[in-house]
């Protein structure tokens, strides 16, 4: 997956990136295909469920102004994490001004509240667990830990996308899998579910 | 501090059960896509593909027009304030207006046509004659057709690729502006053909053709870097436009 460093497993995508930018349809189906889905879960952070939705127009702008981007594949995940989190920052905004709208919580609170999780090994932790999990935190913790250990981007460049120093963010993301290691030491992880909606209240 | 390090340092806090739930926590919030997930990817490709297929910078293009209009605008203000000035000079001319006009040499200005100039833009146009082309005769058609149009089609129309070499030629999106434009292209087909200044044309087309009316065969018209002008322009028009990503 997208690591701090090119790996044989997820190599550096800098040619792709050059070679949508001529037209090349699977390129650039590619590059969609490697950063969407961490984009999305990122986005579920910010956003629950409305994340489709951001990930969709974030990917619109992506594609519109592709021609305009200068750079390595490091910088190019920077570049769409940018233009995910505005148009994320956009929908909340959008959100507080419409009075009396739902806060769509109900899917992400449906992921964890799996009784059968009880049932697998106790090392296992499903996608959703884990995602709901990191949703749970801090949001400035959430967003460093997605930024910095999922997505892999520098602290520097994840200080320039959240508005911080670099210090802050490492910081951020120490803290955030502290918790995490913490919360994960207790015998089961179902105890997720009532934070999840204060998570969510905080980023709104 | 890599994130490796980052993960052992954070795990430390945890017994050995709270350090493997991390590290597999990690993992599993890294998978790659699950069903679902990459259910955007068509509209995303289909926006690709619209993008491709436009020439490099197309997409400032609305941005350009929208500037060329208010420039044309001004323009437009001038043409009035000329005509106003003409409207001065014809009667000067004509020995209505004697004083410091006279003097000024406007009244030595021969009439071209003896006439009073029609109301609009014709007025100032001698000034500019040096740079009408004849209206090519794509666009005569066009008016001939839209001239055949009731007024509500001609309202539906407004922005109309179809007419908007119309639109740009007479100034205006006003049906009625278009309509008159293109009644002194029917009358005489060497009304002046874009002659804004404003708006020099970025892609070798032909006068009149809309600048989205660009067909260039895939593969053919695909921007390359060398197309690319100075990043100057994305700036304004992008926040999120890289390198800086607009933080």
């Amino acid at each position: 997956m997208i690591g701090d460093a090119p790996t044989a497993e997820q190599p550096a995508l800098t040619p792709a990136i050059a070679t949508a930018q001529e037209g090349d349809e699977e390129a650039f189906r590619h590059l969609y295909r490697t950063l969407q889905p961490l984009l999305l879960r990122y986005l579920q952070t910010l956003v629950g469920a409305d994340a489709e939705d951001v990930a969709a127009e974030a990917w619109l702008q992506i594609s519109r102004d592709l021609h305009t981007f200068k750079g390595d594949w490091d910088a190019f995940r920077g570049w769409t994490v940018t233009v995910a989190r505005h148009r994320a920052m956009d929908h909340l905004r959008h959100i507080r001004r419409r009075p009396a709208v739902a806060v769509p919580v109900q899917s992400l609170l449906d992921l964890p509240a799996d009784h059968d999780t009880a049932a697998r090994a106790e090392e296992a932790v499903s996608t959703d667990e884990a995602l709901a999990l990191i949703g749970a935190l801090p949001r400035d913790q959430a967003e460093a830990v997605f930024l910095r250990v999922l997505i892999g981007l520098d602290a520097q460049t994840c200080g320039r996308i959240l508005g911080k120093r670099a210090g802050a963010v490492r910081t951020a993301a120490y803290r955030g899998l502290r918790q995490l290691a913490r919360r994960l030491d207790t015998p089961s992880v179902q105890r997720v579910t009532p934070t999840v909606r204060s998570a969510l209240k905080e980023v709104r | 501090m890599s994130t490796d390090e980052l993960m052992q340092h954070a795990a430390n806090f945890a017994g050995p059960r709270g350090r493997r739930r991390l590290v597999a926590l990690i993992a599993a919030a890294k998978v790659p896509a699950r069903p679902g997930e990459l259910a955007g990817e068509e509209v995303v490709m289909a926006s690709f593909r619209t993008q491709a297929a436009k020439p490099p910078f197309a997409g400032r293009q609305s941005v350009k027009a929208t500037l060329a209009r208010l420039l044309t605008i001004k323009v437009g203000a001038l043409c009035a304030a000329m005509l106003g000035v003409g409207g001065v000079a014809l009667a000067a001319s004509t020995g209505t207006l004697p004083g410091p006009l006279a003097d000024l040499g406007l009244g030595h200005r021969p009439a071209s046509t003896g006439q009073a100039p029609a109301p609009g833009r014709p007025a100032a146009d001698p000034a500019r004659s040096t740079h009408a082309n004849p209206a090519p005769p794509a666009v005569i058609a066009r008016c001939k057709d839209y001239l055949g149009w009731d007024q509500a089609r001609r309202w539906r129309a407004i922005g109309h690729p179809d007419v908007r070499d119309l639109e740009t030629n007479a100034h205006s999106q006003d049906p009625n502006a278009v309509a008159h434009y293109c009644g002194q292209v029917q009358a005489s087909p060497s009304v002046p053909v874009r002659p804004s200044p404003s708006a020099p044309p970025r892609h070798p087309h032909s006068p009149g053709t809309p600048p989205t009316a660009d067909p260039s065969p895939p593969g053919d018209g695909s921007p390359t870097p060398t197309d690319l002008p100075s990043q100057g322009a994305l700036e304004v028009t992008s926040p999120d436009a890289p390198p800086d990503g607009g933080q």
